[in-house]
This record gives structure tokens, C-alpha cells and sequence, in this order.
């Protein structure tokens, strides 16, 4: 019973340093979450926290920064926009990376190795390497400030990650697999479809995840790719209102929780296959 | 079967084409372009007449460059130490409580959201208003709290009590600690004889610096040089490694570390007294840098606890009993088992997190667009090409940062080469 008790006493401490670090980590979130429904007199006037003196009062919660920034600073479009460049753009490198994957794991040809090892080594080059280049191109050619070039941009900048992740998974597979399905006269491309893809599911489920929350959250590519306002995606928009708007936190606040929304949903939904795919994949870009 | 190897091309092909036309092309074209000078833009390929090394000797003399990497550096060591080790920490302790998928989800949180939401997030809780206003940002809030408490008359005379005897004690036992060490280090030479050579260091530190002082008093070399620099470094070298030998030490150690903790909060709470607000990306040069590195540390922990997490439970649970069986207390059991055996995530976890350091952006653009001292190299880059069209500095810099990750791509390869080798 003491022995007990001296046991649960001593643990104490380290419930104590668990719990502090776990609030330290979530009130800045609370911060914004609780700050983006208050009035905006209230934001300039008190701290958020006050607002659990009297956390039953409506008068303290409004939905007015949201409509505000939802609709006068046009945010709904860059929502939407964000996903209009995330979804074709993760689609596209998935499409790439899974017959790239399969060919570097089951196809002979010559230079594979080669070809794959300066896919690794380039898996970590930093973007600022590729920019100038890129944009002088686009630029003569119509595709700056496009969809097409900003999905074509994710794709290409995430296809060494996703080529390698994808080669290793479908590496595993048995290869008595393919040799039986060639020997029954199967086409590359019918094992391709039959066989390694529906086998490789788990990481092409944990890649798309990766690769959609890796482009909804990029803002370096759409800054320099997207000078068009009305099609950059909310990071874009959203950085672009610090700098004009820095100090109107009633507009900041929202505006940053709607960009959360997306990854909070797809975070603790899946939040299995995003850990999967992030610490498989974090040396990205 | 036929023509396997048409296929093959047909199946790489396209991911080839963006790889080839989106990274490598690039790489080569911005190493070329950064030897040139009067870079004309206006067509598909730049041009311009060949200058040497003068864009990288322009770029590697200039003062905001010099301080773009010097805040790289500052990120690196800082960031890259703190995530490990809160990483670690929390892979541990976690493991023992039964909230702990709970805990983890709120810990990794911040790595689900946009670097630029999280740039936000940071920026309200810095926020400023003028002393004599009300404080909506919670850190100037929190520490003008915390210092108002301290100075009430009975908490200031407790506080001041609580850092005289947490003081003492932490002295005691850091010097029973060296003490044990010394004495050891003497009479076994060598289970401990770090301790002798730290204190060998300490010394040689303050031989240096008073002969710098001397040498200064006497008017031969005045201000900072090298020798005194040379002496300083050796001096905070020496102490922070007699330091960790201290804490390191079986028996003192943990009285030690709790002491200096309890210390080091009652120390904190004094200080903050007559604390007023502080702009806190504004102060240069560490205010404002380290401001940003905590929003990195606050994104990233997340990050290396699960990476640590994983390797943790990957121990064999009869290794950590049997050290416990025999005698180990928990620090033991941690530097002599925990960490050995989960070596190779650590450094594959400080790799991954080195590079991505290297390439911070967003963070910087979003909060300070990189005035006020906050530039690094990734975001001075940006700056160059996209506010000053200074393309000549900008791929210098690029080439620079490649440079500096480099060494990781072959990293890359030669860890991807052992692993095909083993299969």
C-alpha cells in the first residue's frame, strides 16, 4: 500500500514534464483557434486566454472574421485553388513514380543503375538550385503563372522521393509473382496493372498522402512559379497577407486555421499512413 | 518478353523527362549561370559573358550573406540539437505512460500544417503592443505575469531563498561529482580521465586569457585577438564539457541535473521581474533569429520523436531489465543501452533534419521576410531573384547551399548502395 503509493509519487514528475511540454505544444494552436472567433476589437484589446474568464458569453464568439476573410479577401478561392493544384499534381507523380518504381525494380534495361543512384543523390537538392533556369523557360513558353506548369513543378520536384520509396516497396514483391504471370503470356504492362499495383497499395496510400499534403502546404513552388493572384493556392495568399495586412490579426488568424482544416482532417484520419509517408519522406525539397 | 526494352524506356520515360528537366537540367544551368555576369533573362537559356569566380567572391564578401550564413549555422546547431533532444526525451518517457498515443498526436501536430500557418501561429504568440497596453501575444503576457509574481514581496524573498539553497546544493554536487571523477581519474586513470583533461582545458583556457589580459594591460595587441578568442572558446569548451561530466557522474548526476533545473526555473522567474514587452522578431541579432529556430524546434519534434519512438521500442525490453537487474539507475541504463543501441536512427534522424535545416524558407519569409538580420541562406537566395532580380548573387548562393548539402547526397547513395547489398 505505502510501497504503493511512494511508487505513484515518484511518477509524478515525469507526468509532469509530459503534460507541460504537450500544453506548450498546444496553445499557440489554441491560441489562433480560440482568437480566430473573437471579435476583432476583443483581439486588439485582450489576450485570447481571457476569453475563459466567461467562456459561456456568445458575446465574446463571432463568425464574422471568417465571412470577412472568407469572402472579402476572396480566401474561398485560394482554397480552392489549392486544391485544384494538389489534386492533379499528386495524381501526376503518383502516375509517374509508381511505372518508374516498377520499371527500376523488374525491368532490365541499360543505365538502370546508374540512372537510379543519381535519382537517390537527387532526392535532397535544394529548390533554389532550380529555379532561374525553370522560370526562364516558362516564361518563353506560357506555362508560368499555369496549372499545368505548377503540377508539372510538384511533380518533377517530388518524383526522386517518390521513384525510390516506390522501387524499394515493389522490390519486396515475391519475384516468383512475375515470372509465373510471364510465363502465362502476361504483357508488362498487364502485371504492371494486375499485379504491382494493387499489391503496392499501402505505399501508394502512404505516398498520396505524403505528396497531397506536401503540395497543399508548399509555398516556395507557387511563389515562384504562380505570380497570378486569383489562382495561388492559401499558403500563397496567405503569406502574401502578413506582408500587406501584418498587423490585422482578425484576418491573419482565419485564414491561417481554414489552410489547417485540410491536413487536421487528413491528419488525424489517417494519421497512420502520414506518419508512414512523412518519416519515410521528410529529406524532401 | 520482346521488346522488354522499348518497355522499360516507355515505363521510366516520363518520369525521367520531369526528373531530367525539373532538377537536373536546372542544377547544371545555375552552376553555368553563376559564372556569368550581366545575366540577360529575356530568352529561354541565360546568357551573359563569363566571369569567374567573381559572383561567388561578390556574394562570399558581402555582409548580408555573411549573415545569412551565419543564421544558417544558428539553425543548424540550434534546431538540430533541440529536436533530438526533446525528440529523444519524449521517445523515452513517453514510453511510459499509457496516454501516450494522445501525447504523440499533439506533439506531432505541427507537422501536419503548412510551415506558413505555423509562421502565424508563432508571429500571435510574439506579438508586441507597447508597454502600458494590454499584451495579446502570450509570451510577453506570460513573462510580464511571471515577473509581477516574483516581485511580490513575500514570493521575491522565497524565490530569493529557493536559488540560495538550490544553488548550494547544485554546487556540492557538481563538486562531489568532478571531485569523484578527479580522484578516480588519479588514482585508476582510466575509467573517468576525461575529467582531467576537461579540467586540463579549463586551465589552458585561463592561462590564455590571462595572458591575453596581460598582454592587453601591457599595450601589446589590444581588443579581440586570436588568443584571447582561442582562450575563451577553450574556457566555455572546458566548462560545458566539465559540465556534462558532472551531470554524467552514476551517483551525483541526477541529485545534480534536478538541482540545477529547480535552479535554473527560480533564476528565470528573478529575472523576468521590471520585465517589459519585447518585439521579439525585431531584436538582432539572437532575439529575433532564435525566435524563429523555436518555431522550427516546435515543428520538428514531432518529427524526430516518432523516428525515435519506433527505434526505442525496437530495443529488446529483457537488455533494459537485465542493466536494471544488475544495478544500473535509469541515467546509467539510458547513456549505456538506450543510446548505443538506437545509434543509427539518431544519426539517420540528425541527418534528415540537418538537410532540411539547410533549406529552411518559410518560416523566415513569412514572419520577417528576412529583414532585421533573420535572412538565411535559402531565403537570401529567394530575395536575390525575386525582389532584386540580382540573378548573378542568386545562383551563387544556390550553388553555395547545394554545396553545403552535397555531402549528403552522396550519404544518400553510399546508405542506399549498403542496403542493396545486404538484400
Amino acid at each position: 500500500m505505502i510501497r504503493k503509493a511512494i511508487n505513484l509519487f515518484s511518477r509524478v514528475p515525469l507526468h509532469v514534464v509530459i503534460i507541460i511540454l504537450c500544453i506548450v505544444w498546444l496553445l499557440p494552436t489554441l491560441g489562433i483557434f480560440v482568437s480566430s472567433f473573437r471579435p476583432s476589437s476583443d483581439i486588439m484589446s485582450s489576450g485570447w486566454w481571457s476569453v475563459f474568464l466567461d467562456p459561456a458569453d456568445p458575446q465574446n464568439y463571432t463568425i464574422a472574421n471568417y465571412t470577412k476573410v472568407l469572402f472579402g479577401n476572396n480566401i474561398w478561392r485560394s482554397f480552392l485553388n489549392s486544391f485544384i493544384i494538389s489534386i492533379p499534381a499528386t495524381l501526376i507523380s503518383l502516375f509517374f513514380a509508381a511505372l518508374a518504381g516498377y520499371a527500376f525494380a523488374w525491368l532490365k534495361f541499360p543505365g538502370r543503375n546508374l540512372l537510379f543512384l543519381t535519382i537517390v543523390g537527387l532526392i535532397v537538392v535544394p529548390l533554389q538550385m532550380t529555379f532561374i533556369p525553370i522560370i526562364k523557360i516558362y516564361s518563353s513558353t506560357g506555362l508560368y503563372g499555369s496549372y499545368v506548369g505548377i503540377w508539372l513543378a510538384h511533380a518533377g520536384y517530388g518524383m526522386p522521393l517518390m521513384i525510390y520509396m516506390m522501387r524499394n516497396f515493389m522490390g519486396g514483391l515475391p519475384k516468383e509473382l512475375f515470372e509465373s504471370a510471364f510465363i502465362d503470356g502476361a504483357s508488362v504492362w498487364t502485371a504492371f496493372t494486375r499485379l504491382v499495383i494493387p499489391l503496392s497499395l499501402p505505399v501508394i496510400a502512404s505516398l498520396a498522402i505524403f505528396q497531397f499534403l506536401w503540395i497543399w502546404n508548399d509555398l516556395i513552388v507557387s511563389l515562384i512559379y504562380m505570380p497570378d493572384p486569383s489562382k495561388a493556392p492559401i499558403t500563397l495568399k496567405i503569406a502574401n497577407l502578413v506582408g500587406s495586412q501584418g498587423q490585422s490579426w482578425h484576418l491573419l488568424l482565419p485564414a491561417a486555421f481554414i489552410s489547417m482544416v485540410v491536413p487536421l482532417i487528413v491528419f488525424f484520419s489517417l494519421q497512420k499512413y502520414f506518419v508512414r509517408g512523412l518519416t519515410a519522406g521528410a529529406v524532401k525539397g | 518478353m520482346r521488346d522488354r526494352k522499348f518497355v522499360s524506356w516507355l515505363f521510366v520515360g516520363p518520369a525521367l523527362l520531369v526528373v531530367g528537366f525539373f532538377l537536373f537540367y536546372p542544377t547544371v544551368i545555375t552552376t553555368y549561370t553563376s559564372f556569368l555576369g550581366d545575366v540577360d533573362m529575356k530568352g529561354a537559356f541565360p546568357t551573359g559573358n563569363f566571369v569567374g569566380v567573381e559572383n561567388y567572391i561578390n556574394v562570399l564578401t558581402s555582409t548580408e550573406t555573411l549573415v545569412a550564413f551565419r543564421n544558417t549555422m544558428l539553425w543548424l546547431v540550434v534546431m538540430t540539437a533541440f529536436t533530438v533532444g526533446f525528440g529523444l526525451i519524449l521517445a523515452v518517457l513517453l514510453d511510459r505512460v499509457n496516454y501516450e498515443s494522445i501525447a504523440k498526436s499533439v506533439i506531432f501536430m505541427p507537422m501536419a500544417v503548412s510551415f506558413t500557418a505555423a509562421s502565424i501561429i508563432w508571429k500571435f504568440v510574439y506579438a508586441y503592443r507597447p508597454p502600458g497596453f494590454t499584451q495579446i501575444g502570450l509570451l510577453n503576457s506570460l513573462l510580464g505575469a511571471i515577473g509581477s509574481f516574483a516581485s511580490r514581496p513575500g514570493v521575491n524573498t522565497a524565490l530569493h531563498i529557493m536559488f540560495a539553497i538550490f544553488g548550494i546544493t547544485a554546487a556540492v554536487f557538481a563538486l562531489l561529482a568532478l571531485g569523484k571523477g578527479l580522484w578516480k581519474s588519479i588514482t585508476v586513470w582510466k575509467e573517468e580521465d576525461r575529467v582531467t583533461w576537461i579540467a586540463g582545458a579549463v586551465i589552458a583556457g585561463l592561462v590564455l586569457i590571462a595572458a591575453w589580459w596581460i598582454l592587453g594591460f601591457i599595450g601589446i595587441g589590444q581588443g579581440t585577438t586570436p588568443v584571447g578568442i582561442a582562450g575563451q572558446v577553450l574556457m566555455i569548451l572546458g566548462l560545458v564539457s566539465l559540465g556534462v561530466a558532472a551531470i554524467r557522474d552514476n551517483a551525483f548526476g541526477p541529485p545534480l541535473m534536478g538541482s540545477l533545473m529547480l535552479l535554473g526555473i527560480v533564476d528565470f522567474m528573478l529575472s523576468q521581474i521590471g520585465f517589459t514587452p519585447t518585439t521579439w522578431l525585431l531584436e538582432r541579432p539572437w532575439t529575433n533569429n532564435l525566435a524563429l529556430i523555436v518555431m522550427g524546434i516546435w515543428v520538428w519534434t514531432g518529427f524526430a520523436m516518432v523516428m525515435l519512438s519506433a527505434a526505442y521500442k525496437g530495443i529488446p525490453r529483457s537488455m533494459l531489465e537485465a542493466a536494471r537487474v544488475d544495478g544500473a539507475n535509469e541515467l546509467q541504463v539510458f547513456w549505456n543501452v538506450t543510446i548505443p543501441y538506437m545509434k543509427t536512427t539518431i544519426i539517420a534522424t540528425t541527418t534528415t533534419i540537418v538537410i532540411f535545416v539547410l533549406k529552411i524558407f518559410d518560416f523566415v519569409w513569412v514572419t520577417t521576410n528576412g529583414e532585421y538580420g533573420t535572412d538565411v541562406l535559402a531565403s537570401l537566395m529567394i530575395r536575390k531573384m525575386y525582389s532584386f532580380y540580382n540573378y548573378e548573387a542568386a545562383s551563387a548562393i544556390a550553388v553555395v547551399l547545394f554545396v553545403l548539402i552535397f555531402p549528403f547526397v552522396i550519404i544518400n547513395i553510399r546508405r542506399f548502395q549498403s542496403r542493396e547489398a545486404i538484400r
